[in-house]
């Protein structure tokens, strides 16, 4: 972050994970529309690269280019900081590193896959057919391939690129597992923000994409084991985390990796009927929210929160959205600060009624009978998205850095109560005011 | 596929894979797999033939002579990179099994793996209900609907034109497409239906019931399934007038029957006092009771092998028969063996009676 070299960071609102900067006119930004990149982005490319000097696969797969009996070409390896093209029809190959507790997942375009299977087994596929969906028999083959990929690259990570030295990989193949191959979508839930590695692949008359999605925890192991130049060759730059594990010191590197999620606060929306009350197409004004604007691009305010496990107390850090960045970039307004929690804002509170606490007596009436949970009360709280970030980035937030958010532009907003998702919702305009018309309701 | 009674019944047989006759075994039809496979759906068998085909499985088997424990213990390395229950189901299913030799030739095995692509990556519309293909096109824009209905094959085109409620200046306004947009039209309209290879000699009774027989005969099997099980439970009131003919059967019925389990005989009884068959009106209730049966094993049928075969009945019936198949906490080994047993029975009866010419699938 802000200890990275000059020449990639000057600019105060450089995008945290994204690589993405507002544009603030030609005179402000000599470099115009040009994307930007991070550092880190650049190092996992350049890792990435070095695998794949020459645009072929590495020698270890070149069996893939036999059995095929074409030549496999790769483009340059594409980096996205965020989860890209998950709903794309694809052979999905779907991993699990349980050294890391982490999942991981290859993306293989449809075509491709198609492709690729077609010419294991000498088989023509007319032009028209090549979107078709994917069969059982892809399926299997596919989890051949994968495996045998892992086989391969196993001995490959031990011995290195250039077969001289071992990089440091938190990603020992040997240590992968597959969880299932098919046209079944990855779910990266509860791992975090994801980053996309993406890779134009030409087989025969076909080029299409293989994506690599991995969460960005795990990114970051291995990045920041990775100095951006092949083995032996002195660092281009100063590291922005201090001596890596190359020196010795592990400690570094897993502080690196420790993570948080920050929720992006709109407001809250008062239930004091209970969740009985919450229907699909209803209509909920946002009380304390300072959002403004329009539904699909909102401004204003927001408050991107990280609760501490105990419950003790939360980080919180008032940021707004981005101009025409539909809430999915979020610029910092001021650092982070904790605060205890006296009680919890979020989580159900049951309004105690006159009749509560009270001894009963012969004369008073009787006690009315509690209510049913879905009648209690309750205050759920509006999220626009969330983001993973690690330690070492929030401690380098400064104003004007600008955070992305784990969403699309179409996302949906989320109730939650108590960080556990209620309901989904789409903002809408109340008048002058924004609200959120209930779209999905998980009770 | 998983294990169903049918395969089961079948255990004894002497598997043909890809032994000396199999030329001949693929232009009459074919086993799938050997024995032990059958408990593996269409996605691990793929994996296992490509396997045999490009290396790294066989040499267990071939090595098993010769005890090399080298080669073993490269097969369950490979088999530990995947998740474990599938590493054990597939280790258990493959490695546990004499019978899984037959596919160690690669070139049968890619040959085998050709085949099925083949059959599954396109749908054989001959095959399928034109109810399916009227749904399938529910679906698709009125363009593309337009351009189907006046582009599908001749025995398709009327049904789908009532089906989407098309009139003839529907179609013969369409404007002239492309030939390239015209391919993909026709062609990715059917990636809804499934393909499948109707060769196969090894489909489970339940499958073969969908697939090899006519709509008329699949219908007569479902009811006197129906009727066995009206018998069972002590309502003949249900089959009508008892001629003599009918007693003869029912008493060729019964003797089938004696070897039934007494918890089946129960259910059965429960099945016919049950809420969802009360509202069935009397003269549907012997066939919703057949559709039962069918359903029941059905569940125990490989989903996709399951998907293509129901595609050869009528949608409605078809969606029917997947709201009865029972979830898999709910399948006891005695439902399937008595439902086998009421399948076979009614199945055996129409064949005696010339009604139905082929005979019991594992016969």
């Amino acid at each position: 972050m802000s200890r990275e070299p000059q020449t990639v960071d000057q600019d105060p609102r450089q995008a945290v994970g994204t690589g993405v900067r507002e544009h603030s006119g030609f005179d402000a930004d000599p470099f115009g529309w040009l994307p930007r990149m991070t550092l880190r982005q650049v190092r996992l490319e350049r890792l990435l690269e070095g695998w794949l000097p020459d645009d072929r696969l590495p020698a270890s797969l070149r069996w893939l280019d036999e059995l095929m009996g074409t030549p496999i070409e790769l483009s340059r390896p594409e980096v996205q900081w965020r989860a890209s093209g998950l709903q794309r029809p694809s052979l999905v190959v779907q991993l699990t590193a349980p050294r890391l507790a982490t999942k991981l997942a290859v993306g293989i375009e449809i075509s491709l896959a198609h492709t690729i299977v077609d010419h294991m087994l000498g088989f023509d596929r007319a032009f028209a057919e090549s979107r078709l969906q994917l069969t059982p028999v892809e399926w299997g083959i596919g989890t051949f391939l994968a495996l045998r990929v892992l086989d391969s690259l196993a001995g490959f990570a031990a011995q290195g690129p250039g077969g001289t030295a071992s990089i440091e990989s938190p990603f020992d193949p040997g240590d992968v597992t597959v969880d299932r191959v098919g046209p079944d979508p990855f779910d990266p839930t509860g791992l975090g923000a994801i980053v996309t590695v993406r890779w134009s692949v030409r087989a025969g008359e076909v080029t299409a994409a293989v994506r690599l999605w991995l969460a960005e925890s795990s990114v970051t192991l291995w990045t920041a084991s990775f100095n951006g130049y092949p083995a032996g060759r002195s660092e281009p730059w100063p590291r922005d985390d201090g001596p890596g594990p190359s020196s010795g010191s592990d400690r570094r590197l897993r502080r690196a990796a420790l993570s948080g999620i920050w929720r992006a606060v709109a407001g809250q929306v008062l239930m004091p009927r209970g969740l009985a009350r919450l229907r699909i197409g209803g209509v909920l004004p946002i009380s304390d929210s300072h959002l403004t604007g329009a539904p699909a691009s909102p401004g204003g305010t927001v408050e991107l929160v990280m609760e501490l496990d105990n419950k003790s107390g939360e980080f919180r850090m008032p940021a707004c959205p981005v101009a025409d960045s539909a809430a999915r970039l979020l610029r910092i307004d001021a650092r982070p600060i904790y605060q205890t929690r006296a009680r919890d804002p979020i989580a159900g509170t049951i309004q105690e009624g006159p009749h509560m606490n009270q001894p009963s007596s012969a004369t008073t009436p009787p006690a009315a009978a509690p209510p049913a949970p879905l009648d209690v009360p309750v205050t759920l709280t509006v999220e626009l998205g969330r983001v993973n970030l690690t330690v070492s980035q929030v401690a380098d937030l400064k104003p004007g850095d600008v955070v992305e958010l784990a969403r699309n532009s179409r996302a949906p907003v989320e109730l939650t109560s108590n960080g556990r998702l209620v309901a989904r919702g789409e903002l809408i305009l109340i008048d002058t005011d924004l609200g959120v018309r209930v779209t999905n309701v998980f009770l | 596929m998983t294990s169903s009674p049918g395969s089961d019944a079948r255990a004894g047989e002497p598997t043909t894979g890809d032994g000396p006759d199999d030329h001949h075994a693929e232009r009459e039809g074919y086993p799938s797999r050997p024995t032990a496979l059958t408990k593996l759906d269409e996605a691990d068998l793929a994996l296992i033939l490509a396997f045999q085909a490009w290396g790294g499985l066989g040499a267990r088997r071939q090595s098993v002579p010769n005890g090399e424990n080298a080669a073993e213990d490269a097969s369950t390395q490979r088999w530990q990179r995947l998740e474990a229950s599938w590493a054990r189901r597939l280790y258990n299913t493959w490695d546990g099994d004499p019978t899984a030799v037959c596919f160690r030739d690669p070139e049968a095995a890619i040959e085998r793996l050709r085949r099925i692509h083949r059959a599954s990556m396109r749908v054989d519309l001959n095959r399928v209900h034109p109810s399916w293909c009227v749904r399938a096109l529910k679906e698709e824009s009125p363009a593309v609907q337009r351009l189907v209905a006046a582009h599908a094959p001749p025995h398709l085109r009327d049904t789908i034109r009532v089906g989407l409620s098309l009139d003839a200046a529907d179609l013969a306004g369409e404007r002239s497409v492309a030939p390239d947009l015209l391919d993909w039209a026709l062609v990715l309209w059917t990636e809804r239906l499934v393909g499948g290879d109707p060769a196969r000699t090894d489909d489970p009774p339940a499958i073969a019931v969908l697939t090899r027989l006519s709509l008329r005969s699949g219908y007569a099997i479902c009811r006197l399934a129906g009727q066995i099980k009206c018998r069972i439970a002590g309502q003949p009131a249900v089959l009508g007038r008892q001629t003599a003919t009918e007693c003869a059967r029912t008493t060729w019925i019964l003797e089938c029957l004696t070897g039934a389990d007494p918890r089946f005989l129960d259910q059965v009884s429960r099945d016919l006092q049950s809420k969802a068959l009360a509202a069935v009106p009397g003269r549907y209730l012997a066939a919703r009771l057949g559709v039962q049966t069918l359903a029941r094993l059905l569940a125990d049928c490989e989903p996709f092998w399951l998907r293509w075969a129901l595609q050869h009945w009528p949608y409605p019936i078809a969606k029917l028969i997947r709201t009865l198949l029972p979830s898999a906490t709910n399948r006891p080994a005695w439902l399937a063996q008595g439902e086998t047993l009421i399948l076979q029975t009614a199945w055996d009866r129409l064949n005696l009676e010339g009604r139905l010419a082929q005979h019991w699938p594992n016969s």
